[in-house]
């Protein structure tokens, strides 16, 4: 079927434009109707489509890099507004991280509503609306943080557990499947999936409910479920036995609620698995806990283990694995190490060989931490403050956490991994409690805290991504909750929670332009080109489990506007 | 709040005085109320507790403020929740927002539809939720120290509270609650509700199975381990197709238009929902046969087939399903 909205868009072209030109724009905008079909392979070579951010991250390393110059440190104070798209509902905000393939922004908003944008102009091609029962629970929020495109198709998971994909060029279902009853497991999905090889790989939230979790693969083309690996070994496979003798296994956590990285080298997937449940309270579940608090690295054809790292032993803290796996080769003192950098929850960074498994270094990347006194050179955790019931427990950071989940970036270019940080401490209570299938499973609260050292505060910050050497830092207010994005021009953007969109120096952190898009940041700015203009779009729309919380912190939050709206600049169109 | 709100309430009230005669004066009171089409707004302090029901007069009472405050802390007060005291969690805040002791109980009884707030009548007794309401309305911060009474759940094995005296019966007889759990395990994926709805929960793809109950226990047996017994029932078109691609689908038809059939594909579980293009199809056959899994007979020991069986009888008959029940 011949994309509906091709004629126009061509003729547009023809004037003034070489026939060259409208072939290959011709050529871009059918891609989706099988003519330069997007498929696993054209994936793995993502890097070499810089014009495209076809993935969640951007591409399968989790960097959140552009090779794309046009923009740079030296002219980014000239870039200009080029449209905007307003998604129609603010409730929830705009948690999203746009794609562009092909010319082609797809874009989803809260409560699963589903753009296709003209990158350059941004017409509407065609909305998806998701029809949900009247009666839905939504237990994670009606927000959404993004979508898979691939083979003609436009993955998501749904507010009530469903993964669907639609035909590209119509936005039309094509298939659909309820993965698991939202009203008995208290889990829905609101992270990305994202397509490797044949298959669309899907996480789900569930870890603070009593629930099991997991990893789903499914059949791209067809929807039919290909493997799924569960976080918690069931009776009798390798890793139960560091659960109790008692039902607690079906109910520990281990949730899967981002989304993970892959290394077409070793066909393997890395994914970060949520905190162990009851959340605070850890007695009721001795052992480990695993898969609970690791990263694990999965088969990508079969779902099978190959290794895990736990970097958080029974957890008491709620302190998620389930940041992004940042996957980059490191050369030092004359070897390269096939590594991968995982922020954590905690305010610490892992770093470990992702060929083998093995740790190589913990560092972090807040000032307050006082929930261990150390990391040793093996990784163990030394001197961990655990809160107990009966007593309230300072503990840095809270479960908010070092930082939230929104990602951080790389560059290749200046070896720098960008990253942000809140300084806060919280007093943790623990409330013992039976699991209940679904059911929150949390036993604990925690009230927020000034840290030891002063103000809650936060910052941007370059690291070296191995040893942890701060290169630069910029102070900032509140929590920064929108992604980072670090281009080929030497320029880090990112947004504020009241509204402006920033942007940095990659080298030396001078802030050198912003924009009030008029309403905080909570997705994920990507870049892109089309017909050589290189884009930067941020989606505009504070909202999350986390904003809402904010007001207890900082009573004026309250007040922050929400939105749900993409910004796009440019340079100026040279005359 | 609204008419129907009211309504509801007073419905709730009304299910109280048949449970206990205590509060019936107050009740018939609110239900004459509501049947003169009083609307009963927060028009004055007075007609709000009158409102506030059978346990206005503890609303107040620091004792059961503070068992409120207990109760809430570990259920309700948790920072995904609504935080401490009701304050600063990811949930609406609960603290100075003057709301109704009759609307309360109601949204902690039945939940609100479209957000995260469940539904706690199957956690919490009346008398809890009026005492979560009573702490609500306060002023009392929070317990933080609060060590609620089921603190035995430190080290309590979750198994002993799933399992009841009837599902450590012998294997000779069914449990329907054991039969409940396999129903609905999630963690085994042809588990029936992969397919089957049992008084609204699952997923009705195939027949509702709250409807077998005065089904003979042989009969229902059979239909699980030998899938060729299965009735087959009219209104599920079992179709097999032929696509384009090479792919064969064979799955239940819900719904047909000029350019698509939507058909459940149930080749692996979870069934999926494809909306298959008409241009696509090559050959298109209907299945005689049923689409449910052929090997239950291997899945399922003779114990957990006496406990399905026990539980789709449980609509008709309390009593539990022996081993012979299932030859005769």
């Amino acid at each position: 079927m011949v994309h509906s909205n091709m004629p126009r868009l061509t003729r547009a072209r023809l004037l003034g434009l070489s026939f060259i030109v409208v072939l290959t724009a011709f050529g871009q905008a059918r891609a989706q109707d099988g003519g330069v079909e997007l498929t696993g392979d054209r994936l793995v070579n993502s890097r070499k489509e810089p014009q495209n951010w076809a993935t969640y991250f951007g591409a399968y390393d989790a960097w959140r890099y552009s090779s794309l110059d046009q923009i740079r440190a030296d002219n980014v104070k000239n870039l200009v507004s080029v449209w905007a798209f307003q998604t129609g509902k603010v409730e929830g905000g705009l948690n999203a991280t746009p794609l562009v393939v092909d010319g082609i922004m797809y874009l989803i908003a809260s409560e699963n509503r589903v753009f296709a944008l003209n990158a350059e102009t941004g017409e509407r091609l065609w909305t998806y609306n998701y029809k949900f029962p009247r009666d839905l629970v939504t237990p994670y929020g009606k927000f959404n943080r993004g979508l898979a495109v691939g083979y003609g198709l436009v993955f998501f998971g749904t507010m009530d557990n469903h993964v669907i994909a639609l035909n590209a060029s119509t936005g039309k279902e094509v298939w659909n499947v309820e993965v698991e009853d939202v009203k008995k497991c208290g889990c829905n999905i609101n992270g990305a999936p994202f397509i490797v090889k044949d298959k669309v790989i899907v996480g789900g939230t569930g870890g603070d409910s009593a629930h099991r979790g997991y990893i789903s693969a499914f059949n791209a083309k067809t929807g039919r479920l290909a493997w799924r690996f569960y976080t918690i070994p069931g009776p009798g496979e390798p890793g139960h036995e560091t659960w109790p003798e008692t039902d607690i296994w079906k109910y520990g956590g281990g949730s899967t609620w981002l989304t993970g990285s892959y290394d077409p080298a070793q066909n393997l997937i890395f994914w970060g698995i949520g905190n162990p449940s009851s959340d605070f309270n850890n007695k009721i579940r001795e052992g480990e806990n695993l898969y609970t608090n690791c990263i694990v690295a999965i088969d990508a054809d079969t779902g099978k283990l190959k290794w895990y790292y736990q970097e958080i032993p029974h957890d008491a803290w709620d302190f998620d694995s389930a940041y992004e796996s940042v996957l980059m080769d490191v050369t030092r003192n004359g070897k390269t190490e096939k590594l991968l950098v995982h922020p954590n929850k905690s305010g610490y960074v892992w770093v470990i060989n992702r060929v083998t498994g093995k740790f190589v270094n913990a560092w972090p990347y807040i000032d307050n931490v006082t929930w261990v006194k150390s990391i040793d050179k093996d990784g163990k955790l030394i001197g961990r403050n655990e809160p107990e019931a009966g007593k309230q427990t300072l503990v840095c950071p809270p479960w908010g956490g070092g930082r939230s989940w929104n990602h951080s970036a790389y560059s290749p270019r200046t070896g720098l991994w960008y990253n942000d940080g809140i300084e806060w401490c919280g007093n943790v209570s623990v409330f013992p409690q039976e699991a209940r299938e679904g059911r929150s499973f949390v036993a604990g609260n925690v009230d927020v805290k000034p840290p030891p050292d002063g103000k809650i505060r936060a910052h941007l910050d370059a690291f070296d991504p191995v040893t942890g050497q701060k290169k630069w830092t910029v102070p900032f207010k509140y929590p920064i909750l929108s992604s980072l994005l670090v281009t080929g021009g030497d320029v880090v953007f990112t947004g504020d929670v009241e509204g402006r969109f920033l942007a940095f120096d990659a080298k030396t952190g001078k802030q050198l332009w912003s924009f009030n898009t008029g309403s905080g940041h909570r997705g994920g700015p990507i870049t892109y080109s089309v017909r050589g203009r290189q884009y930067i779009a941020v989606p505009s729309g504070l909202g999350s489990i986390f904003v809402s919380g904010m007001p207890a912190t900082w009573p004026e939050a309250a007040n922050f506007q929400t939105g749900s709206a993409v910004f796009v600049f440019a340079l100026p169109e040279r005359k | 709040m609204s008419e129907d709100d009211a309504r509801v309430s007073n419905n709730r009230f009304g299910s109280d005085v048949r449970r206990s005669g205590t509060f019936r004066l107050c009740s018939v009171a609110v239900v004459l109320g509501a049947v003169a089409g009083i609307v009963l707004l927060p028009i004055n302090q007075s007609r709000r507790i009158a409102y506030a029901g059978p346990q206005t007069d503890k609303l107040k009472d620091p004792q059961f403020i503070a068992e409120g405050a207990k109760l809430f802390a570990p259920s309700c007060g948790n920072a995904y929740c609504h935080g401490s005291g009701g304050v600063g969690g990811g949930a609406p805040r609960l603290r100075g927002k003057s709301l109704e002791a009759a609307y309360l109980f109601k949204t902690i009884s039945n939940g609100i539809s479209g957000t995260a707030m469940v539904s706690f009548k199957g956690e919490f007794s009346q008398e809890q939720i009026w005492k979560l309401v009573a702490f609500v309305m306060s002023d009392v911060k929070s317990a933080p120290d609060a060590r609620p009474e089921a603190s035995a759940a430190d080290k309590q094995s979750p198994r002993a509270t799933l399992e009841s005296a009837e599902s450590t019966a012998t294997g000779s007889i069914g449990s329907a609650q054991a039969g409940r759990a396999l129903f609905f395990d999630s963690n085994q994926s042809k588990s029936c509700h992969q397919c089957h709805s049992f008084q609204g929960e699952g997923t009705p793809i195939g027949p509702d199975l709250s409807k077998v109950g005065s089904r003979s226990p042989r009969e229902l047996f059979a239909g699980i381990a030998l899938p060729r017994e299965v009735r087959k029932d009219t209104r599920y078109s079992t179709l097999k197709l032929t696509l384009r691609s090479g792919d064969k689908v064979v799955g239940i038809k819900t719904e047909e238009d000029a350019e698509s059939i939507r058909v459940y594909d149930t080749t692996e579980l979870p069934a999926v929902l494809r909306t298959i293009q008409k241009t696509d199809i090559v050959k298109l056959e209907s299945a005689n046969e049923s689409v449910m899994p052929k090997d239950y007979a291997s899945l399922y020991t003779m114990k957990q087939f006496l406990d399905l069986v026990t539980f789709l009888k449980s609509t008709d008959s309390k009593s539990p399903v022996a081993l012979k029940d299932l030859l005769e």
